[in-house]
Parts: structure tokens; C-alpha cells; sequence
């Protein structure tokens, strides 16, 4: 049903680009029809592999990537063709991670194998590496790029989820903490100021659920403080980013120039935007990257960009009740990571278009143009869809009621007194 | 596990929570800012709907065109140019705190409510741009600039009554069609560009006394009080002079205000102190954004803090040391002594598309009508005996105050000169703030171009 809907979106967006001044744009009707079936077969293939996945996880990853076809297409078609392949790639890769981590066993054992491969993933780009943007964090092939720590975040999480699944002594945590303080040293050098607090924020979450030690929590909100104060002072382009944040209205043609364009690109939308195809978000710097937002914002509206914000939310949602439905703590972490790190990135971005928060330069999740994102993050997808799987499995298994996609938890404690 | 799932429903309500306050920081911030930003000079949207929309004219309060459109996109400005170009601006927005930038939404149609804007899109049809009308008069702009006499400066009259703004005039002036070719380079101190009588932030000299004056009345100050002024006064940093030579003698505060008595504003200013003195002028509106109509008029300064030396204080009392002020902020500050102590919020939209669009408010009692009365009897003396005795006008009664502040680079008549005051009339309830760049004494110069605007103000019935 909703599956309908999205492609009413689909053919309605594309088609108000198709009839355009300069007569009708057949691109934009192979497009809807590509998307369709990108669509249709996701909502028979999903659930004929995967009985027990959640139903309202690939709804919203359709509804996002959708929003951010469309606005693709709209915004340099070629784009929006490639962005479908990546899509449907990263679709594949998202089964592929389903059918791993819902069948394999012992993946928890995996500690030192996830931190290497995730420390040489961010050291790739810093040997093979070239500068896109400002940040060392592109490694280029014949004709597409690929951006390593996207990647890396996938094994972030299961390298939280192995470490953090036991208790130990702070001893036992410790190569994990030089590991997340490396990777977030490589991420800084590479300037990619955006993903480095996204891993800590992801890290730093975690380490809080799994430990519920307020101690280290506080002294690791502390490390990132120093840290923040001494790149600050050390490095001029923190410094850049902080003053053109605090007031860009200074620096209008140079560093403030993204962030106005921005701004008044949401200011000219209003609360239903100037309709698509309207308005001009062609003068916003990497409109169709991590500035998406404020395309969606003034073309489709505020109204359109609150919806995409809940989008995320309902995510969230969908991914906490998954994380706490696991009957491992490995794979609950997992997927509880994941969450986090897709609601962290979103809140990143947003903040920064919205001049709440200092800019730095990552994706909107699923809409953003970009191969590697859209991999990584349907990765992480598959991470949360692969944990419901395995618990409607074992809740099979063990003679339980089937909760049929519902991921309530229903062990003896599992009551919800503390979501008031 | 259960600890874990506990604390997995704790993130799930933090997280929700940021994502409420990112949904209502988007809405309040476009709500708070929106506006100013999307008629940004720098927003792109603008030009372009310009070249799609016909943009509305702009006329003065008689419905005199300043400016129209000329059917093929280019705008025109029949009126010549000098004498209103900064409060029209120009279409690129080079001297931004014009109506061609700041109404550039009602200029172009895009002033609609969600609401038009649907009803437009079913009826069909591109949006309209609106006509708008400034409170400026035309002739007493005319009349203004040829009050300057060429001269770098600025001039602004003002209904205290309702807070429109009848005449506003900066100079240098630019042609609004080739604004580019003024942009000049940063630093260049003409600055055509820049509308002086909002953002200029002059040293007032010794126009600042009614502010010093006002914070001492407000303190309970005897205005009846004598102090001898022996022909300066002696403080840390300086000795400052004052009455050439051997001064005015023992004077009440009447009479030092009226011959702009130095050392008698010096001694109340350290009698007050630091802090008092500040507190009276952030009253009278200092270190204050003041907006109207979307229009930002920079702040005025004043610094002093507790624990600076007598020397400063007196300095700052007197309008030296770091006080800076705008022209329009001191016409209001002299318009509100003759409204009984009420500051009006100025306006300078008069109408759009036909409409009433003067809104008159009230910034507020920012001094009581006793203390008003008190300053009102001293600008008086002023003008009847005093050093403004230039800016007397037959059959009405003017009230002001010269200034002639030494600007800090200085030199033999390398002074502004000032002159803010008011029509002691309520037929007439016209104020007026006057500076005119390195012209030398305020009395001298600054007074008699104040008489020539309100003379022709009163010529033209207002």
C-alpha cells in the first residue's frame, strides 16, 4: 500500500519535471519506471528472503531515496541515473547483509578483525586518497570515486557491538578506545571534521548503553571537549568553520557563501515551497550532496522538510525496537549502533544546513547524492533488518508466539515503563 | 540485558527529542529570520524575479514615482537621483538599507500568505508586484540636500507624533541605475554607498549633553544646581577646555546647556559616575539594534563601564571619548523630549499596493515627562539665546542642541558639526537631527541647514 504511494510520489514528481518549458523530457518517465521496479521488487523479494524482517524499515528507505531520486533528477538528471544504480547496488549489498549477519554465528568473536579492517579503510584514503571538497577522504578510480569511511562505519559498529557486548574491566575497553581515538585522529587530519564526530557520537552512545557507566560517559563527553578546544586552536580551518557558523552574514561571497545560500533557500521555500523545478537551488554549493536539505526545503517546503526529519525519527524508532528486541547483546548493540549512527549523521547535516549547529560536510542519509553513502548506509539498514530476522528466527525457534514483523521484546522484563 | 534496553529506550527519547528540537529550530528560525533573509541583497531568487514579475514603483508620500519599471525589466528613476538615492537603494542591492532591497518582497510579489499564493496558482497567473509609497517628501529631500551644501553628512526630519520619516538624506550621493560604479573601494571614507543617516555612527560632541543632562534629571538632579566653570576642567588625560579662555562663570544647568558649558556637563558626568550615566543613555536607547520595517538602524555607543577614570567619564559625559550615535537615533532621541518623553518607533513605509502600512508605535516612556519638560525649557534657551540661536525659525518656537565634535584624527576646522532639536508646536510636531562632516562649529553651520529643512517642512504644511 504504501509501496503504492511511493511510486505515486515517484510518477508525480518526475512527471511535473518531464513536462517542462522545453517540452515533455522522456528521461525523467524511464526514470519513474525504473524506480517502480526497483520498488517492486524490493516489496516481493524482501519478505519472500527474509520472513521476519521489519516491514516499516524499507518503507522509509524508499520514501527517502526516492525524495532524493527525484530531487536528483531535478537537479542534473545524469545524476539521478547513477544515483538509481548505487541504489540498486546498495540493495544488493543490503540482502547480502541480511543473509550474513542473520545466518553466520560467532560474528561476535570478530573485535580485532572489525578494528583493522576499520583503521585500514580510513588509512586507505589517507595513502591512495585525493581532496574532494576540502577533505582527504576520496580515493578515485577510473570514473567514480569512493569515499572509504562510509564503509568504516559499518565496521564501526560491529567492532562497538563485539567489544561492548561483555562487561570487562576498563583494561578490556581499551583497545577499543585507542581504536575509536585513532580513527577519529585520521578522520580530523583528513579534515572529514564530520564523520570524526559522528564516529565519536556513535561511540560514545554506545559505550553508555552497553556500560550504563556514567563515569566514562562524562569523561569521554570531557575528551571530545579538549579535543574539540585543542583542534580549534590548532588547526585554522576549525576555526574557519566556527566563525563562518556564528556569523556568516560577514563573509558573504567566501566562507559564509554555502551557509546563506542555504539559508535563503529555506526562507524563499515557506511552509509549502516554491514548487519543484521552481525555485534555484542550482546556486546552493553541493546542492545535491550535503545541501539537499535545504533543496527539499525550498522547493517542497518546511512542511516537506519536517516530514523528512520524522522520516529519520521513525527510523530511529523502528531501529531502537529492533536493538531491544535482539535476544544477544551482540546483536542488539549492533543494531542499536546503526541506529545511531543514521540518526546522528541526519541530525549532523540538518543542523549544520540550518545554521543550529557549525557545518561540516556529510551526507542526508538515503537522499544525498553519493555512491559510497547510499552503500554504506543501506549496509547499516540491512544490519537492523538482518537483527529482526534472526530474532523472529529464534523467537520461531523457541515456540514463541510470531510477532510478525512487531519487534516487541518479550522477555520477562520487557515492559515499557520507560518510555515516559 | 535489561539495563541495556532500558538505556536503548533513554537514546530513543533523546534522540527524539533532537529531532523535535531540529523540526522547531527550523520553524522558529525561519520564522524569526526568514524574512530578512529571503530579501537578502544577496538572494539570487530576487534578480531572477525580477526578470519575471514587474516590479512595483516606488513613490514618495505625494505619490511622486522614484522609481518605476520600465516594461523591458530595467528599472528607472525619473526623479533624478541625489536627492533620494538612499532611501530607494538601487536594484543590485549595493547600498542595502534601500526600499529596492529591504520592500524588495512587496516590490516583486512575493509578499503573498500561503493562502494567496494558492488562490493565485489556481487562478493562474504570475504574482504582482506592489506599488509602494515611502514616508519621505520629495521637495523637503530636494530642500535637505541643498541644505548640505555639498558637504558629507546627513539629514533626517521626523513626525515625532507618529514616527514617520519625512526626509532622510545622506550625501554623498549615488546614481541608483550605475550603483556598481560608486561601490568604490573598502576604506574609501565618501562611501556613497552607505546611508549615513542610518548607519553613520558619528561622535556626537556636544550634542550628548541632553543625554547626560537626561540621566542626571532622571538621578533627581536640581537643574537650579550652580557649578563655576573657571574656563576648563582639569581631569586625567588631558585638561578639556571650555568657553574659550575664562569661561561662563558660576551658571545653573539652564544656562550651561544653553552656551554648551563643558566643565559643568564634565563635573555632572563624574558626579553621576560610570554606571549611572550608562544606564540613562541605554534608556534613551543606546547599544541598541533599533528595527523598523525590516529596516536596521545601527546601534549607538556608549561604553563607559564601572571602574573607568574620572578623566573618561567627564570625556564620555561631554560626547568624547568612545560615544558614537546615528543621525536618525538622535532625531528620535530629540522627538521624544518634545512627545513628553515617549520615543516613537520611526516608519518609512507608508503603503504597499494601496494599503495603509504605518504601523505608529512606541518604543516607550524613555524618560519622565517632568525630566522632558525640564530638557524641553533648556533646548529652548538654546536656540532663543544660545549657541543653536541659528536654527530659530519666525513664528514658531525651535528647541535644540548644536554639537561640534572633534574627530580624533583633527586639525584647524576638522569637526562635525551637529544640530538635533524639534518644533515646539503640536500643529508642527516636526524633529530633526542635522551633521554635517568636518564643517566646523555645529552653531555655525550645522544650526542654519537645520533652519532651511525646517523651514521648508513648514513651507510644505507639515
Amino acid at each position: 500500500m504504501v509501496f503504492a504511494l511511493i511510486a505515486v510520489f515517484a510518477v508525480a514528481g518526475l512527471s511535473l519535471l518531464a513536462f517542462g518549458e522545453d517540452g515533455v523530457d522522456p528521461g525523467a518517465f524511464l526514470l519513474a519506471g525504473l524506480i517502480i521496479l526497483a520498488l517492486f521488487a524490493q516489496y516481493l523479494l524482501i519478505p519472500l528472503l527474509f520472513r521476519h524482517a521489519d516491514r516499516s524499515v524499507p518503507l522509509i528507505i524508499n520514501m527517502l531515496a526516492v525524495t532524493g531520486l527525484v530531487l536528483q533528477y531535478r537537479l542534473e538528471p545524469e545524476n539521478a541515473f547513477r544515483q538509481l544504480v548505487w541504489l540498486a547496488a546498495g540493495l544488493v549489498a543490503m540482502v547480502l547483509v541480511i543473509w550474513f549477519v542473520s545466518g553466520r554465528d560467532g560474528l561476535e568473536a570478530g573485535s580485532w578483525l572489525y578494528m583493522g579492517a576499520g583503521l585500514g579503510l580510513l588509512g586507505l584514503s589517507l595513502v591512495y586518497g585525493t581532496v574532494v571538497g576540502g577533505a582527504r577522504s576520496w580515493i578515485r578510480f577510473e570514473d567514480f570515486s569512493i569515499q572509504p569511511s562510509e564503509f568504516a562505519k559499518v565496521t564501526l559498529c560491529f567492532a562497538l557491538a563485539s567489544v561492548l557486548r561483555e562487561k570487562r574491566r576498563f583494561a578490556g575497553y581499551l583497545p577499543l578506545f585507542l581504536f575509536v581515538i585513532a580513527s577519529v585522529a585520521l578522520l580530523v587530519y583528513q579534515k572529514d571534521l564530520g564523520a570524526a564526530a559522528l564516529y565519536y557520537i556513535t561511540f560514545l552512545g554506545i559505550l553508555t548503553v552497553a556500560t550504563s557507566n556514567g563515569w566514562w560517559t562524562a569523561a569521554g563527553a570531557l575528551g571530545a571537549a579538549a579535543g574539540g578546544l585543542a583542534a580549534y586552536r590548532f588547526f585554522g580551518h576549525v576555526r574557519l568553520r566556527v566563525s563562518v557558523w556564528l556569523n556568516p552574514w560577514i563573509v558573504p561571497d567566501t566562507g559564509g557563501y554555502q551557509i546563506i545560500q542555504g539559508l535563503m533557500a529555506i526562507a524563499s521555500g515557506g511552509w509549502f515551497g516554491l514548487g519543484l523545478g521552481q525555485g534555484m537551488p542550482g546556486r546552493i554549493p553541493a546542492a545535491g550532496n550535503d545541501y539537499i536539505f535545504a533543496v527539499i526545503c525550498e522547493e517542497m517546503g518546511m512542511a516537506a522538510g519536517i516530514m523528512i526529519i520524522a522520516f529519520y525519527l521513525i527510523l530511529a524508532v523502528r531501529g531502537v525496537l529492533i536493538a531491544r528486541a535482539a535476544r544477544d547483546s551482540f546483536r542488539s548493540l549492533l543494531a542499536m549502533g546503526a541506529t545511531l549512527m543514521i540518526a546522528a549523521q541526519s541530525f549532523i547535516i540538518i543542523g549544520g544546513v540550518l545554521k543550529l549547529i557549525p557545518l561540516t560536510g556529510i551526507t542526508l542519509p538515503l537522499v544525498s547524492y553519493g555512491g559510497s553513502s547510499m552503500l554504506g548506509t543501506l549496509m547499516l539498514c540491512g544490519i537492523l533488518q538482518a537483527v529482526a530476522h534472526r530474532s523472529g528466527l529464534e523467537r520461531r525457534e523457541a515456540g514463541e508466539p510470531d510477532a510478525d514483523g512487531e519487534a516487541e521484546p518479550e522477555d520477562e522484563n520487557g515492559g515499557e515503563e520507560d518510555d515516559a | 540485558m535489561k539495563e541495556i534496553r532500558r538505556n536503548m529506550t533513554l537514546l530513543l527519547v533523546l534522540i527524539a527529542l533532537a529531532f523535535a528540537g531540529l523540526a522547531a529550530y527550523l520553524v522558529w528560525t525561519v520564522r524569526d529570520h526568514g524574512e530578512a533573509w529571503r530579501s537578502s541583497a544577496y538572494n539570487p531568487r530576487l534578480y531572477r524575479q525580477r526578470t519575471m514579475v514587474e516590479a512595483g514603483d516606488i513613490l514618495d508620500r505625494n505619490g511622486t514615482a522614484l522609481a518605476v519599471s520600465d516594461g523591458a525589466g530595467n528599472r528607472v528613476y525619473p526623479q533624478g537621483t541625489r536627492a533620494v538615492c538612499h532611501a530607494v537603494g538601487d536594484p543590485w542591492g549595493y547600498s542595502p538599507a534601500g526600499a529596492e532591497t529591504v520592500f524588495g518582497p512587496l516590490l516583486l510579489g512575493l509578499d503573498e500568505t500561503e493562502g494567496e499564493k494558492f488562490l493565485r496558482l489556481l487562478r493562474g497567473g504570475a504574482p504582482q508586484g506592489l506599488d509602494v509609497t515611502l514616508t519621505v517628501d520629495l521637495e523637503l529631500q530636494r530642500a535637505a540636500t541643498g541644505a548640505l551644501d555639498g558637504r558629507r553628512g546627513a539629514a533626517v526630519v521626523m513626525d515625532y507624533t507618529t514616527g514617520e520619516i519625512l526626509c532622510m538624506v545622506s550625501s554623498p550621493g549615488f546614481d541608483p541605475a550605475r550603483a556598481a560604479e560608486s561601490a568604490g573601494e573598502a576604506g574609501d571614507e565618501a562611501a556613497p554607498l552607505v546611508n549615513r543617516a542610518l548607519q553613520g555612527r558619528y561622535a556626537p560632541g556636544s550634542i550628548f549633553k541632553l543625554v547626560t543632562a537626561a540621566a542626571a534629571l532622571e538621578a533627581g538632579w536640581d537643574p537650579l544646581t550652580v557649578i563655576a566653570c573657571t574656563g576648563g576642567l582639569d581631569v586625567a588625560g588631558g585638561a578639556i577646555a571650555c568657553g574659550g579662555g575664562s569661561g561662563h562663570g558660576r551658571i545653573d544647568m539652564y544656562e550651561a546647556f544653553a552656551r554648551s558649558c563643558n566643565t559643568y556637563f564634565g563635573t555632572l558626568g563624574v558626579e553621576l559616575g560610570a554606571e549611572a550615566l550608562r544606564a540613562g543613555a541605554e534608556r534613551l536607547g543606546f547599544n541598541r539594534d533599533f528595527d523598523f520595517d525590516g529596516v536596521r538602524l545601527s546601534s549607538s555607543a556608549f561604553t563607559l563601564e564601572e571602574g573607568d577614570g574620572e578623566g573618561d567619564i567627564a570625556r564620555a559625559a561631554i560626547g568624547q571619548h568612545e560615544d558614537l550615535v546615528t543621525p536618525l537615533h538622535m532625531a528620535m532621541l530629540a522627538g521624544a523630549v518634545a512627545n513628553g518623553g515617549v520615543m516613537v518607533k520611526p516608519g518609512l513605509l507608508l503603503a504597499a499596493g494601496g494599503r495603509n502600512r504605518l504601523r505608529v508605535e512606541a518604543y516607550g516612556q524613555v524618560m519622565s515627562p517632568g525630566t522632558a519638560d525640564v530638557l524641553a525649557e533648556m533646548m529652548a534657551r538654546c536656540v532663543a539665546g544660545g549657541t543653536g540661536a541659528a536654527a530659530a525659525l519666525p513664528g514658531v518656537t525651535v528647541a535644540g542642541k548644536t554639537g561640534t565634535a572633534q574627530v580624533s584624527d583633527g586639525g584647524e576646522g576638522e569637526s562635525h558639526a551637529w544640530f538635533i532639536g524639534y518644533i515646539a508646536d503640536g500643529d508642527h510636531p516636526l524633529c530633526v537631527a542635522v551633521v554635517m562632516e568636518r564643517a566646523g562649529s555645529g552653531g555655525a553651520t550645522a544650526a542654519p541647514a537645520a533652519a532651511v529643512i525646517l523651514g521648508k517642512a513648514l513651507e510644505l504644511g507639515y
